[in-house]
């Protein structure tokens, strides 16, 4: 079959393209004619609530599952006819971690290496590097069944990345880790990506997904916003600027008397408001200081991803009530 | 492709090595089992027996004697009416009541037929058929020989026997239990390890999630299988031998044939049975699943199979059943071969069923591990 080329002439070539891509399990669409690309060497956040379909993405593109529809490409291969030779490029880390409990860390890194056809010198020397980058000199000879998560979370990213695949898929790579494991996770990630490889990498978390170059929101199986984070929150035309006030609760309530603020909402003891991207600060504040209320205004900011989620999930239900 | 296929038997060992639990089962159970059934005995001698003699006669007491002689019965005592044998056989006390009425002995004397009454507790039909057997045996021997003497033959002027028929237990001359028994137990304790082992083992892996681990990597189905299955058939070779060693060095049962040929034929039966682990390993969701599954496999496969209820007293379906299952074939071949000592000229056509059964039985769970994985 033929594919189209990228219409960004500007960029590379895609290391990885999904066109339509659907499964269903009996009367459940679990995916739904996902489409998008992912280029060489960045870190692409796969964005979406719990259930969204995530997981199942990235189990079709690992081959861990069988599409009902759908294409996929990587590395120059059909990811569903022509698998057993993309296999050796990828790496795959699951949200359980899915290693061996009864064998230790260096078993489990062995285990694993040699699956990926690693030997002799090139084990030894693969499982050495891996030790040392991810500081698992400690933990070498113990069971994977005494570990934290976090212990476990790092020699999972170890076994996946032995055989240097130049594409590696991590399905909530840091859930259940605390916010330091998460920030030296993503360096280690940064890390990886220096190296060229390419990552997607599922998340629920919104400061994750920050970091990511590309993001494709999912919700309910479906592809809702895909591109840059910040042109993800551009294209919101929306402008934020955060009201700090002893009467926020009055303040809010008043809002919506005001014309111009497309939202408002609380956080902490303060007010966020949702202007029109193009909308000038000034009157509206006015028009609430008009009101008695006494506030400091922050710059108007971009919208952050949290507004976008809640944009579209707001979206999202009233076209379901639509239907 | 055998250097993955190394990787994962070595991971199997590595986790076996650690799991002591099933180490300890693998091992002690079979132990367990040959000891339990190499004692095992269904002669059914000394059974206890009790007399209501109301003819109190000479007769009556030569005819007790001649029973206790066999060996077959113990008397041990009497019993006054025919209420008190009712009482001992429901209590269990004793098995065989002998009844003789009180004319006997005048009836043997006046030439007319004297009865006597053998009641056998009959709630276990093997133990009732040869009590029954030895004492319809003793009643024709001592009959005959009191005929002659009432047609006035004296000992030395009997006459011949008309027919002198003589039984040879071949295979097995002197009736032994364990020589029946053991040879059988192989093919069953081989089975229990072969299908609980291999079931558990990709449910196992699908439990942890490691399944997908492995799914991801560039390891094939069959490979995977493999992996799974040659540590198995290292475990199921090692019980085979132990209890082949237990039955000849502690229970005395000889190894007539050739013992390559019996590693060879378990080597086929060793690969059915762990087509059907595997197949139930990936239809199960779950290790419990599994074990109930193999379980429910399990028991039919062992009443069906000619070990200790012959197939040939069945009716017709259950004989089909009985036929399809490979466990029944294996004792055939290990009977054939351990206690008649034939070879391959017996043995082949066991062997073909053998093999159809594992091209059956492995290409259905090689179709389920595909769709399992997708």
């Amino acid at each position: 079959m033929r594919w189209s080329k990228p219409k960004n002439r500007y960029m590379a070539d895609p290391i990885l393209e999904v066109r339509n891509l659907t499964k269903r399990f009996g009367d459940f669409t679990a995916v739904q004619d996902l489409t998008f690309e992912v280029e060489p060497e960045e870190v692409f956040g796969f964005l979406g609530p719990n259930g969204a379909g995530k997981s199942t993405t990235i189990k079709m593109l690992c081959g861990v599952l069988t599409p009902t529809a759908g294409q996929a490409r990587a590395l120059g291969f059909d990811l569903f006819i022509e698998a057993d030779r993309v296999r050796q490029q990828i790496g795959y880390m699951s949200q359980k971690f899915s290693l061996l409990d009864d064998l230790t860390v260096t078993e489990n890194l062995a285990y694993f290496g040699q699956l990926y056809g690693l030997q002799g010198a090139q084990l030894k020397d693969a499982i050495q590097q891996r030790v040392r980058e991810l500081q698992l000199k400690p933990l070498v000879d113990l069971l994977v069944a005494g570990l934290s998560t976090g212990e476990k979370q790092r020699v999972a990213l170890a076994s996946s990345t032995l055989h240097r695949p130049r594409m590696l898929f991590l399905d909530e790579p840091t859930s259940g880790v605390d916010p330091l494991r998460r920030r030296l996770f993503w360096e280690a990630m940064d890390d990886l990506v220096k190296g060229g490889m390419t990552i997607l990498v599922t998340t629920h978390n919104l400061g994750e997904a920050d970091q990511c170059d590309r993001l494709a929101f999912i919700m309910a199986g479906r592809l809702m916003a895909y591109g840059k984070p910040r042109k993800l929150k551009e294209d919101l035309g929306r402008q934020v600027i955060e009201v700090r006030t002893e009467q926020f609760r009055e303040l809010q309530r008043a809002t919506r008397e005001v014309p111009g603020i497309i939202a408002s909402e609380l956080m902490g003891r303060g007010v966020r408001l949702s202007l029109p991207a193009e909308a000038q600060a000034g009157p509206v504040l006015a028009a609430l200081r008009q009101r008695g209320f006494a506030f400091e205004a922050s710059a108007p900011e971009l919208p952050s991803l949290e507004d976008l989620f809640i944009d579209l999930v707001q979206q999202s239900r009233t076209s379901g009530r639509g239907n | 492709m055998w250097n993955r296929i190394r990787a994962l038997v070595w991971k199997e060992f590595l986790q076996l090595r650690r799991d002591r639990l099933t180490l300890f089962m693998m091992l002690f159970i079979p132990l367990l089992q040959i000891t339990i059934y190499g004692f095992l005995n269904n002669d059914v001698k000394h059974l206890p027996t009790i007399v209501l003699d109301e003819s109190r006669s000479q007769e009556s007491r030569d005819f007790v004697q001649a029973m206790t002689a066999t060996q077959y019965f113990d008397v041990l005592g009497e019993v006054a009416t025919e209420a008190q044998i009712r009482q001992t056989l429901d209590q269990g006390k004793s098995q065989v009541a002998i009844w003789f009425p009180p004319d006997y002995a005048r009836k043997l004397r006046g030439g007319s037929t004297a009865q006597a009454l053998v009641i056998v507790d009959a709630s276990n039909a093997t133990v009732a058929n040869q009590a029954m057997a030895v004492a319809f045996g003793v009643g024709q021997t001592r009959g005959t020989a009191l005929m002659f003497d009432r047609m006035g033959y004296g000992q030395a002027t009997r006459p011949q026997h008309a027919i002198d028929l003589r039984i040879r237990p071949w295979y097995n001359p002197n009736l032994r239990t364990p020589n029946f028994i053991l040879p059988g137990l192989v093919a069953i304790i081989v089975s229990m390890t072969c299908v609980m082992v291999a079931s558990s083992s990709i449910v196992k892996e699908k439990e942890r999630g490691t399944l997908d681990q492995v799914m991801v990597t560039p390891v094939r189905p069959l490979e995977l299988f493999l992996g799974k299955v040659i540590p198995v058939i290292g475990m199921a070779y090692a019980q085979m031998t132990v209890l082949l060693l237990l039955s000849w060095g502690v229970f005395h049962v000889p190894i007539a044939g050739s013992i390559p040929l019996l590693y060879g034929s378990a080597f086929f039966f060793i690969v059915a049975m762990l087509g059907i682990g595997v197949r139930i390993s990936t239809v199960a969701q779950s290790q419990a699943q599994a074990s109930q599954m193999s379980f429910m496999m399990f028991l039919p496969m062992v009443f069906l199979s000619d070990y200790i209820f012959p197939l040939n007293g069945m009716p017709i379906p259950f004989r089909i059943i009985g036929e399809l299952v490979p466990v029944t074939h294996f004792i055939r071949i290990l009977r054939a071969i351990v206690l008649r000592g034939v070879g391959l000229e017996v043995i082949w056509i066991h062997l073909l069923k053998l093999a159809v059964f594992i091209v059956l039985i492995w290409s259905i769970a090689v179709k389920g591990m595909r769709r399992a994985s997708s």
